[in-house]
Protein backbone atom coordinates (compact mmCIF):
# COMPACT_ATOMS: atom_id res chain seq x y z
CA UNK A 1 0.00 0.00 0.00
CA UNK A 2 2.57 2.19 1.03
CA UNK A 3 4.51 1.75 -2.24
CA UNK A 4 1.05 2.25 -3.82
CA UNK A 5 1.01 6.20 -2.72
CA UNK A 6 4.69 6.22 -3.64
CA UNK A 7 4.29 5.42 -7.20
CA UNK A 8 1.41 8.16 -7.34
CA UNK A 9 3.50 10.80 -6.05
CA UNK A 10 6.54 10.77 -8.26
CA UNK A 11 5.27 13.61 -10.78
CA UNK A 12 6.57 11.97 -14.34
CA UNK A 13 8.28 15.02 -16.42
CA UNK A 14 6.36 15.68 -19.78
CA UNK A 15 7.36 12.83 -22.00
CA UNK A 16 7.15 13.84 -25.40
CA UNK A 17 4.19 12.13 -27.13
CA UNK A 18 5.25 12.19 -30.48
CA UNK A 19 8.33 12.76 -32.13
CA UNK A 20 7.57 16.32 -33.74
CA UNK A 21 4.37 17.19 -32.40
CA UNK A 22 1.66 16.81 -35.26
CA UNK A 23 -0.71 19.18 -35.94
CA UNK A 24 -2.48 20.85 -33.52
CA UNK A 25 -5.73 21.07 -33.00
CA UNK A 26 -5.77 23.36 -29.71
CA UNK A 27 -4.05 26.34 -29.09
CA UNK A 28 -1.50 26.97 -26.76
CA UNK A 29 -1.90 30.10 -24.41
CA UNK A 30 0.60 32.24 -23.49
CA UNK A 31 -0.03 31.01 -19.81
CA UNK A 32 0.70 26.89 -20.86
CA UNK A 33 3.15 28.14 -22.86
CA UNK A 34 5.04 29.49 -20.16
CA UNK A 35 4.27 26.39 -18.14
CA UNK A 36 5.42 24.29 -20.64
CA UNK A 37 8.84 26.17 -21.14
CA UNK A 38 9.47 26.21 -17.33
CA UNK A 39 8.89 22.17 -16.98
CA UNK A 40 11.19 21.81 -19.90
CA UNK A 41 14.33 23.75 -18.10
CA UNK A 42 13.57 22.04 -15.26
CA UNK A 43 14.35 18.66 -16.92
CA UNK A 44 17.43 19.45 -17.11
CA UNK A 45 19.64 20.11 -13.66
CA UNK A 46 22.47 22.42 -14.77
CA UNK A 47 19.65 24.11 -17.02
CA UNK A 48 19.13 23.97 -21.20
CA UNK A 49 20.02 26.19 -23.98
CA UNK A 50 17.74 27.69 -26.06
CA UNK A 51 17.82 25.11 -29.13
CA UNK A 52 17.76 22.55 -26.90
CA UNK A 53 14.88 24.26 -25.31
CA UNK A 54 13.17 24.79 -28.12
CA UNK A 55 13.58 21.64 -29.79
CA UNK A 56 11.67 20.26 -26.60
CA UNK A 57 9.03 21.99 -26.48
CA UNK A 58 8.18 21.35 -30.12
CA UNK A 59 7.85 17.57 -29.39
CA UNK A 60 4.49 18.26 -27.40
CA UNK A 61 3.53 21.84 -29.27
CA UNK A 62 3.80 22.94 -32.59
CA UNK A 63 5.42 26.50 -32.62
CA UNK A 64 7.87 28.50 -35.12
CA UNK A 65 11.58 28.42 -34.16
CA UNK A 66 11.01 32.02 -33.34
CA UNK A 67 8.36 32.13 -30.77
CA UNK A 68 10.56 31.51 -27.37
CA UNK A 69 12.99 33.55 -27.27
CA UNK A 70 10.56 36.65 -26.11
CA UNK A 71 8.84 33.88 -24.19
CA UNK A 72 12.52 32.74 -22.10
CA UNK A 73 13.73 36.88 -22.07
CA UNK A 74 10.26 37.80 -20.59
CA UNK A 75 10.29 34.89 -17.62
CA UNK A 76 14.32 35.79 -17.24
CA UNK A 77 12.97 39.57 -16.67
CA UNK A 78 10.34 38.10 -14.54
CA UNK A 79 12.71 36.47 -12.31
CA UNK A 80 11.88 32.73 -13.17
CA UNK A 81 14.75 31.88 -15.02
CA UNK A 82 18.55 33.07 -14.84
CA UNK A 83 20.77 32.68 -17.49
CA UNK A 84 24.89 31.79 -17.48
CA UNK A 85 27.02 31.08 -19.82
CA UNK A 86 29.06 27.82 -20.30
CA UNK A 87 32.27 26.75 -22.09
CA UNK A 88 30.72 24.58 -25.04
CA UNK A 89 32.77 23.59 -28.27
CA UNK A 90 35.25 26.54 -27.61
CA UNK A 91 32.02 28.74 -27.16
CA UNK A 92 29.99 30.62 -24.44
CA UNK A 93 26.55 28.84 -24.84
CA UNK A 94 24.22 30.58 -22.90
CA UNK A 95 22.06 28.48 -20.42
CA UNK A 96 18.94 28.69 -19.12
CA UNK A 97 17.91 27.75 -15.24
CA UNK A 98 14.76 28.07 -12.73
CA UNK A 99 14.69 29.97 -10.17
CA UNK A 100 12.91 29.53 -6.85
CA UNK A 101 10.13 31.49 -8.20
CA UNK A 102 10.15 30.01 -11.03
CA UNK A 103 9.70 26.71 -9.41
CA UNK A 104 6.85 27.94 -7.53
CA UNK A 105 5.49 29.40 -10.43
CA UNK A 106 5.99 25.89 -12.16
CA UNK A 107 4.01 24.33 -9.21
CA UNK A 108 1.26 26.71 -9.22
CA UNK A 109 0.64 26.01 -13.28
CA UNK A 110 1.04 22.48 -12.67
CA UNK A 111 -2.01 22.11 -9.64
CA UNK A 112 -3.87 24.51 -12.32
CA UNK A 113 -3.43 22.41 -14.95
CA UNK A 114 -4.62 18.95 -13.00
CA UNK A 115 -7.45 20.34 -12.14
CA UNK A 116 -8.43 22.08 -15.44
CA UNK A 117 -7.60 18.97 -17.12
CA UNK A 118 -9.48 17.20 -14.30
CA UNK A 119 -12.57 19.20 -15.00
CA UNK A 120 -12.24 18.55 -18.91
CA UNK A 121 -12.10 15.32 -18.85
CA UNK A 122 -15.26 14.84 -16.91
CA UNK A 123 -17.75 17.21 -19.30
CA UNK A 124 -15.92 14.65 -21.66
CA UNK A 125 -16.60 11.56 -19.74
CA UNK A 126 -19.90 12.61 -18.15
CA UNK A 127 -18.80 12.32 -15.02
CA UNK A 128 -20.47 14.36 -11.86
CA UNK A 129 -20.18 17.23 -14.40
CA UNK A 130 -22.55 19.02 -11.67
CA UNK A 131 -23.65 17.84 -8.35
CA UNK A 132 -26.93 19.63 -8.52
CA UNK A 133 -28.10 18.42 -11.67
CA UNK A 134 -28.58 14.40 -11.19
CA UNK A 135 -32.02 13.46 -11.86
CA UNK B 1 20.15 33.64 -47.44
CA UNK B 2 22.64 32.19 -45.41
CA UNK B 3 23.45 32.17 -41.21
CA UNK B 4 25.56 35.61 -41.54
CA UNK B 5 22.86 37.54 -43.74
CA UNK B 6 20.56 36.74 -41.73
CA UNK B 7 22.47 38.12 -38.62
CA UNK B 8 23.70 40.60 -39.87
CA UNK B 9 20.19 41.64 -41.30
CA UNK B 10 18.70 40.96 -37.97
CA UNK B 11 20.73 43.08 -36.32
CA UNK B 12 20.49 46.08 -38.29
CA UNK B 13 16.74 45.84 -37.79
CA UNK B 14 17.00 45.55 -34.06
CA UNK B 15 18.97 48.78 -34.23
CA UNK B 16 16.28 50.90 -32.49
CA UNK B 17 16.19 48.89 -29.24
CA UNK B 18 18.09 49.04 -26.13
CA UNK B 19 21.66 47.79 -26.52
CA UNK B 20 21.68 45.37 -24.16
CA UNK B 21 18.31 43.68 -25.35
CA UNK B 22 19.94 43.92 -29.02
CA UNK B 23 23.31 42.07 -27.60
CA UNK B 24 20.85 39.59 -25.87
CA UNK B 25 18.97 38.55 -28.67
CA UNK B 26 21.71 38.78 -31.04
CA UNK B 27 23.57 35.89 -28.58
CA UNK B 28 20.55 33.86 -28.67
CA UNK B 29 20.05 33.48 -32.14
CA UNK B 30 24.02 32.90 -33.21
CA UNK B 31 24.05 30.22 -30.25
CA UNK B 32 20.52 29.47 -32.07
CA UNK B 33 23.24 28.66 -35.19
CA UNK B 34 25.53 26.86 -33.21
CA UNK B 35 23.46 24.00 -31.61
CA UNK B 36 21.59 23.07 -34.91
CA UNK B 37 24.95 23.26 -36.79
CA UNK B 38 26.07 24.42 -39.85
CA UNK B 39 24.24 21.36 -41.28
CA UNK B 40 20.91 22.24 -40.55
CA UNK B 41 21.58 26.15 -41.24
CA UNK B 42 19.08 26.37 -44.08
CA UNK B 43 16.15 24.42 -42.35
CA UNK B 44 16.95 27.03 -39.28
CA UNK B 45 16.51 29.78 -41.12
CA UNK B 46 13.33 28.76 -42.95
CA UNK B 47 11.97 28.10 -39.74
CA UNK B 48 12.79 30.84 -38.20
CA UNK B 49 11.19 33.41 -40.97
CA UNK B 50 12.42 36.10 -42.49
CA UNK B 51 14.89 38.27 -40.33
CA UNK B 52 11.86 40.94 -40.39
CA UNK B 53 9.56 38.77 -38.99
CA UNK B 54 12.54 37.39 -35.87
CA UNK B 55 13.09 41.43 -35.51
CA UNK B 56 9.26 41.97 -34.70
CA UNK B 57 8.68 38.93 -32.16
CA UNK B 58 11.86 40.24 -29.69
CA UNK B 59 10.43 43.84 -30.03
CA UNK B 60 7.31 42.55 -29.45
CA UNK B 61 8.38 41.26 -26.21
CA UNK B 62 9.84 44.52 -24.89
CA UNK B 63 8.58 46.56 -22.28
CA UNK B 64 7.58 49.80 -24.24
CA UNK B 65 6.31 47.67 -27.55
CA UNK B 66 4.28 49.25 -29.50
CA UNK B 67 0.80 48.84 -29.17
CA UNK B 68 0.12 48.67 -32.51
CA UNK B 69 1.23 45.08 -32.12
CA UNK B 70 -0.77 41.84 -31.73
CA UNK B 71 0.73 40.63 -28.54
CA UNK B 72 -0.61 38.52 -26.20
CA UNK B 73 -4.36 38.91 -27.53
CA UNK B 74 -6.89 36.53 -27.81
CA UNK B 75 -8.05 35.05 -31.52
CA UNK B 76 -9.98 37.67 -33.14
CA UNK B 77 -13.87 36.09 -33.04
CA UNK B 78 -15.27 37.73 -35.85
CA UNK B 79 -17.28 34.53 -37.29
CA UNK B 80 -18.43 34.21 -34.16
CA UNK B 81 -21.73 32.23 -35.08
CA UNK B 82 -19.54 29.93 -36.98
CA UNK B 83 -17.69 28.86 -34.10
CA UNK B 84 -19.24 25.44 -34.16
CA UNK B 85 -17.47 24.89 -37.26
CA UNK B 86 -13.99 26.10 -36.23
CA UNK B 87 -12.53 23.76 -33.95
CA UNK B 88 -9.68 25.96 -32.72
CA UNK B 89 -11.89 28.86 -31.91
CA UNK B 90 -14.67 26.56 -29.98
CA UNK B 91 -11.94 25.07 -28.18
CA UNK B 92 -8.99 27.07 -27.55
CA UNK B 93 -8.53 27.27 -23.83
CA UNK B 94 -7.71 31.16 -23.61
CA UNK B 95 -6.29 29.89 -19.73
CA UNK B 96 -5.27 32.79 -17.61
CA UNK B 97 -3.53 31.40 -14.58
CA UNK B 98 -4.29 33.52 -11.70
CA UNK B 99 -1.52 33.95 -9.21
CA UNK B 100 -3.66 33.32 -6.41
CA UNK B 101 -6.30 30.45 -6.51
CA UNK B 102 -9.49 31.75 -7.09
CA UNK B 103 -12.03 31.99 -4.61
CA UNK B 104 -15.59 31.03 -4.42
CA UNK B 105 -18.38 33.96 -4.14
CA UNK B 106 -19.52 33.67 -1.16
CA UNK B 107 -23.16 34.67 0.31
CA UNK B 108 -23.47 38.17 1.98
CA UNK B 109 -24.32 36.71 5.53
CA UNK B 110 -21.02 35.02 5.03
CA UNK B 111 -19.20 38.44 4.52
CA UNK B 112 -20.92 40.36 6.64
CA UNK B 113 -19.66 37.43 9.36
CA UNK B 114 -16.30 37.46 7.85
CA UNK B 115 -16.23 41.52 8.20
CA UNK B 116 -17.46 41.52 12.00
CA UNK B 117 -15.23 38.86 12.26
CA UNK B 118 -12.13 40.10 10.54
CA UNK B 119 -12.61 43.48 12.83
CA UNK B 120 -12.99 41.38 15.77
CA UNK B 121 -9.69 39.51 14.94
CA UNK B 122 -7.66 42.70 13.91
CA UNK B 123 -8.26 44.50 17.28
CA UNK B 124 -6.88 41.20 19.14
CA UNK B 125 -3.71 41.33 16.28
CA UNK B 126 -2.85 45.02 16.93
CA UNK B 127 -3.20 44.75 20.74
CA UNK B 128 -0.74 41.55 20.10
CA UNK B 129 1.40 43.83 17.24
CA UNK B 130 1.59 46.78 19.46
CA UNK B 131 3.30 44.83 22.58
CA UNK B 132 5.99 42.41 20.45
CA UNK B 133 6.91 45.74 19.21
CA UNK B 134 7.38 47.38 22.18
CA UNK B 135 9.44 44.31 23.17
CA UNK B 136 10.85 44.43 20.19
CA UNK B 137 11.70 48.26 20.89
CA UNK B 138 12.95 47.73 24.79
CA UNK B 139 15.67 45.01 23.24
CA UNK B 140 16.53 47.90 20.61
CA UNK B 141 17.08 50.42 22.66
CA UNK B 142 19.24 48.28 25.56
CA UNK B 143 21.40 46.95 22.99
CA UNK B 144 21.38 49.79 20.68
CA UNK B 145 23.47 48.29 17.88
CA UNK B 146 22.22 46.04 14.77
CA UNK B 147 22.94 42.53 14.69
CA UNK B 148 24.36 42.14 11.12
CA UNK B 149 27.39 39.26 11.39
CA UNK B 150 28.24 36.71 9.43
CA UNK B 151 30.14 33.71 11.02
CA UNK B 152 32.09 31.37 9.78
CA UNK B 153 31.52 28.20 12.18
CA UNK B 154 33.61 26.50 14.03
CA UNK B 155 31.69 24.30 16.03
CA UNK B 156 32.05 26.62 19.09
CA UNK B 157 29.69 29.13 18.12
CA UNK B 158 25.77 28.88 19.45
CA UNK B 159 25.06 31.75 17.53
CA UNK B 160 21.75 32.76 19.77
CA UNK B 161 20.30 36.14 18.92
CA UNK B 162 17.92 38.24 19.33
CA UNK B 163 16.73 39.77 15.93
CA UNK B 164 15.69 43.36 15.79
CA UNK B 165 15.25 43.87 11.91
CA UNK B 166 18.87 43.00 10.81
CA UNK B 167 19.87 40.02 8.87
CA UNK B 168 21.85 37.12 10.10
CA UNK B 169 24.21 34.81 7.86
CA UNK B 170 26.22 31.77 9.13
CA UNK B 171 28.28 29.57 6.71
CA UNK B 172 29.06 26.00 7.77
CA UNK B 173 31.12 23.36 6.73
CA UNK B 174 28.72 20.52 4.95
CA UNK B 175 30.74 17.75 4.86
CA UNK B 176 30.75 17.98 9.14
CA UNK B 177 26.71 17.83 9.39
CA UNK B 178 24.77 14.81 8.68
CA UNK B 179 21.64 15.83 10.60
CA UNK B 180 19.61 18.95 10.19
CA UNK B 181 17.10 19.71 12.63
CA UNK B 182 14.96 22.85 11.78
CA UNK B 183 12.05 23.94 14.36
CA UNK B 184 10.49 27.28 13.21
CA UNK B 185 7.63 28.93 15.00
CA UNK B 186 6.07 31.40 12.12
CA UNK B 187 7.07 33.35 9.08
CA UNK B 188 8.25 32.12 5.88
CA UNK B 189 10.89 29.24 5.42
CA UNK B 190 12.41 27.94 2.44
CA UNK B 191 15.49 25.25 2.34
CA UNK B 192 17.13 25.45 -1.01
CA UNK B 193 19.90 24.21 -3.43
CA UNK B 194 22.89 26.60 -3.79
CA UNK B 195 23.07 28.07 -7.50
CA UNK B 196 26.61 27.55 -6.88
CA UNK B 197 28.15 24.99 -4.86
CA UNK B 198 31.18 25.87 -2.50
CA UNK B 199 30.42 22.59 -0.08
CA UNK B 200 29.25 24.84 2.50
CA UNK B 201 25.62 25.12 3.98
CA UNK B 202 24.19 28.84 4.51
CA UNK B 203 21.61 29.83 6.75
CA UNK B 204 20.20 33.19 6.51
CA UNK B 205 17.49 34.78 8.56
CA UNK B 206 16.11 37.99 8.33
CA UNK B 207 13.31 40.18 10.65
CA UNK B 208 12.53 39.83 13.99
CA UNK B 209 12.36 37.18 16.42
CA UNK B 210 14.66 34.92 18.45
CA UNK B 211 16.91 33.15 16.47
CA UNK B 212 18.91 29.69 17.89
CA UNK B 213 21.59 28.10 14.73
CA UNK B 214 23.85 26.44 15.88
CA UNK B 215 26.49 23.36 14.82
CA UNK B 216 26.86 20.59 17.22
CA UNK B 217 30.16 18.92 15.61
CA UNK B 218 30.02 15.89 17.69
CA UNK B 219 26.30 15.21 16.74
CA UNK B 220 27.06 16.48 13.02
CA UNK B 221 23.93 18.23 13.71
CA UNK B 222 22.75 21.60 12.99
CA UNK B 223 19.79 23.34 14.61
CA UNK B 224 17.63 25.99 13.76
CA UNK B 225 15.08 27.02 16.18
CA UNK B 226 13.36 30.18 15.31
CA UNK B 227 10.03 31.61 16.81
CA UNK B 228 7.92 35.12 15.71
CA UNK B 229 9.59 35.27 12.98
CA UNK B 230 6.40 36.71 11.95
CA UNK B 231 6.16 39.61 9.13
CA UNK B 232 3.44 41.83 11.17
CA UNK B 233 5.89 42.86 13.56
CA UNK B 234 7.96 44.45 11.01
CA UNK B 235 6.04 47.76 11.22
CA UNK B 236 9.68 49.35 10.29
CA UNK B 237 10.20 47.48 7.00
CA UNK B 238 13.71 47.02 6.67
CA UNK B 239 14.43 42.79 5.67
CA UNK B 240 11.96 40.61 4.90
CA UNK B 241 10.97 38.19 7.20
CA UNK B 242 12.65 34.79 5.56
CA UNK B 243 14.84 32.06 7.01
CA UNK B 244 16.30 30.46 4.12
CA UNK B 245 18.76 27.49 4.25
CA UNK B 246 20.60 27.22 1.03
CA UNK B 247 22.22 23.23 0.78
CA UNK B 248 24.91 22.50 -1.84
CA UNK B 249 23.42 20.54 -4.62
CA UNK B 250 23.04 16.27 -4.47
CA UNK B 251 24.04 16.56 -0.57
CA UNK B 252 22.50 13.78 1.24
CA UNK B 253 21.89 14.32 4.80
CA UNK B 254 21.35 11.52 7.35
CA UNK B 255 18.48 12.65 8.91
CA UNK B 256 16.42 15.87 8.38
CA UNK B 257 13.79 17.12 11.31
CA UNK B 258 11.26 20.26 10.69
CA UNK B 259 8.70 20.84 12.78
CA UNK B 260 7.01 23.73 11.45
CA UNK B 261 4.33 26.09 12.76
CA UNK B 262 1.92 28.52 11.16
CA UNK B 263 4.85 29.55 8.50
CA UNK B 264 5.06 29.20 4.98
CA UNK B 265 7.58 26.74 4.03
CA UNK B 266 8.89 25.81 0.54
CA UNK B 267 11.21 22.68 0.83
CA UNK B 268 13.47 22.04 -2.60
CA UNK B 269 16.09 19.54 -3.50
CA UNK B 270 16.64 18.23 -0.26
CA UNK B 271 18.31 14.51 -0.32
CA UNK B 272 17.81 12.75 3.06
CA UNK B 273 17.95 9.05 4.28
CA UNK B 274 15.42 9.69 7.23
CA UNK B 275 13.09 12.85 6.79
CA UNK B 276 10.33 13.67 9.73
CA UNK B 277 8.29 16.31 8.99
CA UNK B 278 5.38 17.75 11.06
CA UNK B 279 3.30 20.94 9.83
CA UNK B 280 0.81 22.60 12.40
CA UNK B 281 -1.29 25.44 10.74
CA UNK B 282 0.73 26.22 8.06
CA UNK B 283 1.60 25.64 4.52
CA UNK B 284 4.45 23.33 2.92
CA UNK B 285 5.73 22.62 -0.51
CA UNK B 286 7.80 19.72 -1.15
CA UNK B 287 9.81 19.98 -4.71
CA UNK B 288 12.40 17.71 -6.03
CA UNK B 289 13.27 15.73 -2.35
CA UNK B 290 14.74 12.30 -2.90
CA UNK B 291 13.84 10.76 0.69
CA UNK B 292 14.15 7.16 1.73
CA UNK B 293 12.04 7.47 4.33
CA UNK B 294 9.11 10.34 5.03
CA UNK B 295 7.16 10.55 8.33
CA UNK B 296 4.32 13.49 7.32
CA UNK B 297 2.37 14.86 10.05
CA UNK B 298 -0.34 17.96 8.03
CA UNK B 299 -2.04 19.69 10.98
CA UNK B 300 -4.39 22.32 9.95
CA UNK B 301 -2.05 23.16 7.26
CA UNK B 302 -2.07 22.10 3.65
CA UNK B 303 0.69 20.68 2.27
CA UNK B 304 1.32 20.03 -1.50
CA UNK B 305 4.45 17.74 -3.46
CA UNK B 306 5.87 17.81 -6.50
CA UNK B 307 8.65 15.40 -7.91
CA UNK B 308 9.22 13.27 -4.88
CA UNK B 309 11.33 10.14 -4.93
CA UNK B 310 10.50 8.21 -1.79
CA UNK B 311 11.06 4.84 -0.70
CA UNK B 312 8.85 4.64 2.14
CA UNK B 313 5.75 7.14 2.95
CA UNK B 314 4.15 7.95 6.52
CA UNK B 315 1.24 10.56 6.53
CA UNK B 316 -1.44 11.79 8.78
CA UNK B 317 -3.64 14.59 7.42
CA UNK B 318 -5.59 16.53 10.52
CA UNK B 319 -7.86 19.10 9.72
CA UNK B 320 -5.57 19.84 6.87
CA UNK B 321 -5.11 19.78 2.86
CA UNK B 322 -2.66 17.30 1.14
CA UNK B 323 -2.39 17.94 -2.33
CA UNK B 324 0.07 15.00 -3.96
CA UNK B 325 0.50 15.45 -8.06
CA UNK B 326 -0.92 12.64 -9.09
CA UNK B 327 0.17 11.37 -12.44
CA UNK B 328 -2.71 10.09 -15.18
CA UNK B 329 -3.47 6.63 -13.91
CA UNK B 330 -1.87 3.39 -15.42
CA UNK B 331 1.65 5.29 -14.17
Amino acid sequence: MGNNIIQRIILLPIEPQTKGAADMVFNTGAALLDAIVLAVVTREQDGAYGYKITQDVRTVIELSESTLYPVLRRLQKDQCLNVYDKEYAGRNRRYYIITEKGQSQLNLYKIEWQKYSEKINCIFTGENISKGEHS
Amino acid sequence: MNRNDFMMQLEKLLSDIPQNEREEALKYYNDYFNDAGAENEQEVISSLGTPEQVAEKIKEGLPNAKPNVEFNKQEPKDDAPNTQNNLNNAAQPEYKIPVMPPKKKLPAWAIILIVVGSLFVAGILFSIVGVMHFATKTIDAKKHQNISKAYTDDGSDTGGSSLSGSTLSYQYDASKIQKLDVQFGAGAFAVREKETDDGNIDVIISGYGDVTCKNDDNEGTLYLKAFENIKLINLNGGNDNVTEILIPRDYKFNEADFELGACAASLTGINATEMECDIGAGELIMNNMVIDGLDLDVGAGKYSAYNMQVKDLDIDVGMGEADLAVPSPGN
